[in-house]
């Protein structure tokens, strides 16, 4: 197997960085090179600066850093996943949104959504909420993945996504498919679109509607600072006054932006877009 | 519901912070009753402009005594501040009031710099113990040359067991462990035990194995100890293996405690749980050796404890009504399915043919490449029919190919029977592959096939039937598809210099510049040395694919003249340049370029002038090689400006 030197691991890594602010670390060097060696391996390529060359100049080198983004990152998600969180989402933020909205509907962006699974979920729980019922709910999922977005419309899972859900969340929830597989109901579904958007597209995502609540669990902690500033403002451009934005319960925005307050709520800390006057 | 800033007033002052840029309300912010407040401050004033004047400021802050807010918020402030921060800390460290000589051994430890080091030192003999413990801690974040011995000392010193803590924790932070009759009294207390065990681990010396194989026996002290096999994720020797495997062989618990420690959030407790796995052989805790890798550091140790359990501990991965791989986490699943793919075997064509029918595409390749791996007939079937299969056909005709190697007639006769029926591009290519010279009618029907992906196969397989080759891609070169040219531009090199030559000049005329780099690619592999003149006009394409494939001919043709390399390393793609310096370094106008290029914005060129300079370069370009040297910062090109100044002083 092809090793990765340090100087092709930097090169990579200015690649990926460049493409979506994706920064491969180096300790994942063994990681990076088992996934790709596939790939090398696929289109006959003898090392990773060879590689490196490729992802700039090859005609098929667009199609060739999806498959080498989607392949290193962990993009780990499964249905309920920090449930701590949802609770709050659920009791807490869900009534505020309600109290404050104009009109009868909701707009929620799952902005990294992989395959789909938090989007659905949202829609789930929002969709089984009292406070919400005949609501105009619109959740959209966002990723830069064709493969998993094309997973995410599929909406069909295995076991691994199902890790945190109970057998009644599984029934309520889902039909069974082959195979031992589950499928989202169509209702919990419906609701749900998808986009393909590289969060460093500004232009793209300013085509997205204002949003009550973003979520973004997870994501920044593989982009360096400079991108997570760019990402984090362009929440803040996305949110309408007085919405949400839901990071991962290891991620802040410390030293990154102070476009966003920082509100206790009893279950979790969420961040909020300030309303101004 | 609890909101905590529902007062207006205190959102009114929140908003006033976030849009000022003012210093003095920034401080005076940090004063504010909300700790929202007091934050946001703290993070603008972390990312203002450094002065002296801010500096002082925030040492005025930390004064006032009673204000506790304040003064955590004016350290969260100042630790981000830098060099500039020190001299003023060491300062403070000098001060009457202990609290204040406390807070800055805190801040000098978050700077983390070096330039403390003398002045920490000092405070180690500070009256206060709180400004003693939080030096010691300092000392372990910023080194320095006498930091290790000034912490030894400490651990000598006894009996403060707060300051001995803290002094281990230093050298632990220093990778420096300190000589074991200092450390072994300290492993019999239970305040110090802890710190003192990941220190034993990182003594590389038999006698601190042996105390560490001792303290595996007792329930007592073996959650410390396994602190000291968390220290180094290099495999242990066969024979502390051994020894490790004796000493948990009588422990009743020993599975339940591992599969606890396997998914401890703490690295170095999950790292010793590893080395104990593969030292006592628990098959059955495959899925969670695997998912041991979570956050990636761990994922090459993960993968050789899952590969030295061996074939067990896979069947418990693969195996089962509801196998363990399909509950996994994606990174779990990721070492796992290495392990399976390398030690694939016969008996796992059952569970890998179930694993492709799963749904999941990720493993479905990964079934693939373990049952072309795998050595059993049994596993042509199952990769006959993911050839069908869009998303894993590409590595099933890879694992197909491989498979032939061990049994040739009967994949050969498997493929026969598919290739009468529609053709795709990985059937294409593995039947060439395995039928070689017999492949000619599929090849040259796939030349006809109406989908231009079948074109590109049948024109790349093309070299397998050398006789017609020049034939086959006679019709692929003059295809409308640029895809088919390319596929042919793949494959013509194998013609040889001279009967390619009247395919290669044409695709050399390509009007699609992926098709053109590849001929250029093709004219070097095969040597033709008669299409130079054509190469050296593409170094002035507009593509630089283009010219860097062209360049990359020129160089192992030869027949580029020294002003054409020089005009060509002034190229403003600085891949075209690197390629030049990486292989004309033998040039004078190559070097020439290269010193020019010390100055180039990417740290790879920078780092590749350097090399051509060391290798190429005389005493003349000591200058140059010096003055990049004291501006470089990137690590990997001052590396190389310092190879090439020591080539060449040594010279």
């Amino acid at each position: 197997m092809a090793e990765m030197t340090p100087e092709q691991l930097r090169l990579l890594r200015d690649v990926f960085q460049n493409a979506c602010g994706f920064v491969l670390r180096e300790d994942l060097k063994f990681i990076a090179e088992r996934r790709l060696a596939p790939r090398l391996e696929a289109l006959g390529l003898r090392d990773f600066g060879t590689y490196q060359r490729y992802l700039r100049f090859d005609p098929r080198a667009k199609e060739e850093l999806e498959i080498a983004i989607d392949l290193l990152l962990p993009r780990e998600t499964y249905f309920f996943r920090e449930p701590a969180q949802l609770t709050t989402y659920v009791d807490e933020v869900i009534p505020r949104l309600a109290q404050d909205a104009v009109g009868r509907s909701l707009h929620v962006w799952s902005a990294g959504c992989s395959s789909g699974e938090e989007p659905y979920t949202l829609s789930m729980l929002m969709g089984d909420h009292p406070l919400l019922q005949g609501w105009d709910m619109d959740i959209l999922g966002t990723d830069l993945s064709q493969k998993a977005l094309s997973m995410a419309r599929h909406a069909e899972y295995g076991p691994s996504a199902l890790r945190s859900t109970t057998p009644e969340q599984r029934a309520k929830f889902f039909d069974s498919a082959e195979q031992g597989r589950v499928k989202v109901k169509r209702e919990f579904k419906e609701r749900v679109r998808f986009g393909w958007l590289n969060l460093l597209d500004g232009g793209g995502a300013r085509l997205l509607p204002s949003m009550d609540v973003i979520f973004c669990r997870n994501v920044l902690i593989y982009f360096d600072t400079e991108t997570r500033r760019r990402v984090v403002q362009l929440f803040s451009e996305r949110l309408r006054e007085g919405g949400y934005l839901m990071l991962g319960h290891s991620e802040n925005l410390f030293s990154l932006t102070t476009r966003f307050e920082l509100v206790q709520l009893s279950g979790d800390l969420v961040y909020r877009k300030p309303r101004t006057g | 519901m609890t909101w905590l800033d529902s007062d207006p007033a205190v959102e009114t002052r929140y908003r006033t912070v976030s849009e000022t840029t003012d210093l003095a309300a920034l401080i005076e912010a940090l004063f504010d009753e909300s700790w929202r407040v007091r934050r946001l401050a703290a993070d603008k004033l972390s990312v203002a402009t450094t002065s002296d004047t801010l500096v002082q400021a925030l040492l005025e802050v930390l004064s006032r005594r009673g204000q506790t807010g304040a003064r955590n918020a004016a350290a969260t402030a100042l630790a981000h501040l830098g060099l500039v921060g020190v001299k003023p800390l060491i300062g403070l460290l000098g001060h009457t009031d202990p609290d204040q000589r406390k807070f800055a051994a805190d801040i000098l430890g978050e700077l983390g710099r070096v330039e403390a080091s003398s002045a920490l030192i000092a405070a180690l003999r500070d009256d206060d113990p709180n400004v003693r413990v939080a030096s010691a801690e300092a000392l372990g974040k910023t080194g320095g040359p006498d930091a290790r011995r000034a912490l030894e000392a400490l651990l000598a010193a006894g009996p403060d067991v707060l300051i001995q803590v803290s002094a281990l924790e230093a050298l632990t932070a220093l990778n420096a462990p300190p000589p074991l009759p200092l450390l072994v009294p300290l492993l019999h207390n239970p305040l110090t035990r802890r710190s003192a065990w990941r220190l034993i681990g990182r003594v590389r010396h038999r006698s601190a194995w042996v105390l560490m194989v001792r303290a595996l026996r007792s329930k007592s002290t073996r959650d410390a100890a396994l602190l000291a096999l968390g220290g180094s994720t290099t495999p242990l020797a066969s024979d502390v293996e051994n020894e490790l495997s004796v000493a948990l062989s009588g422990v009743e618990d020993a599975s339940a405690w591992l599969t606890k420690c396997l998914a401890s959030e703490d690295l170095e407790r999950r790292v010793g749980a590893l080395h104990l796995v593969r030292a006592v052989r628990l098959p059955e805790l495959s899925s969670r050796v695997a998912e041991a890798a979570e956050g990636g550091a761990l994922a090459e140790l993960s993968l050789s404890v899952l590969l030295s359990l061996g074939t067990p501990a896979l069947v418990a991965l693969l195996e089962g009504p509801s196998p363990a791989l399909l509950q996994m986490s994606r990174e779990g699943r990721s070492v796992a399915s290495e392990a399976i793919v390398e030690n694939s075997s016969p008996r796992f064509v059952g569970a890998l043919t179930a694993l492709l029918d799963a749904g999941e595409d990720e493993l479905g390749e990964v079934a693939v490449r373990a049952l072309g791996r795998c050595e059993s007939i049994a596993a042509i079937a199952p990769l006959l029919r993911a050839l069908d299969d869009d998303a894993v056909s590409a590595a099933a005709s890879r694992a197909l190919t491989h498979l032939a190697q061990t049994f040739p007639a009967e994949v050969k006769q498997s493929l026969s029977a598919k290739v009468l029926g529609p053709l795709r591009p990985h059937l294409v290519r593995a039947w060439a592959n395995v039928a070689g010279l017999e492949a000619l009618p599929v090849v040259r029907r796939a030349l006809h096939d109406e989908a231009e992906a079948v074109r590109a196969a049948g024109a790349q397989m093309a070299m397998v039937v050398a006789s017609e080759a020049s034939t086959l891609l006679g019709m692929a070169v003059v295809d409308e598809s640029a895809r088919v040219r390319r596929g042919a531009a793949r494959a013509v090199a194998g013609l040889g210099p001279t009967t390619g030559r009247p395919l290669l000049e044409r695709l050399l005329d390509d009007r699609e510049p992926s098709v053109l780099a590849l001929a250029a690619g093709a004219a070097m592999e095969c040597g033709a040395a008669w299409a130079t003149p054509r190469l050296i006009e593409l170094t002035t394409h507009a593509d630089s694919g283009v010219v860097l494939a062209s360049v990359q001919a020129l160089m192992v043709l030869g027949g580029a003249d020294d002003a054409t390399l020089a005009r060509i390393a002034a190229h403003p793609d600085g891949e075209v340049v690197k390629q030049v310096l990486q292989e004309g370094a033998s040039s004078t106008a190559v070097l020439a370029q290269a010193v020019k290029a010390l100055n180039d914005p990417r740290w790879d060129v920078r780092g590749a002038a350097a090399e051509a300079l060391a290798v190429g370069g005389g005493v003349e370009h000591l200058a140059a090689l010096e003055i990049a040297s004291e501006r470089e910062t990137d690590a990997l090109a001052h590396e190389a400006i310092s190879r090439a100044l020591a080539a060449l002083k040594a010279r």
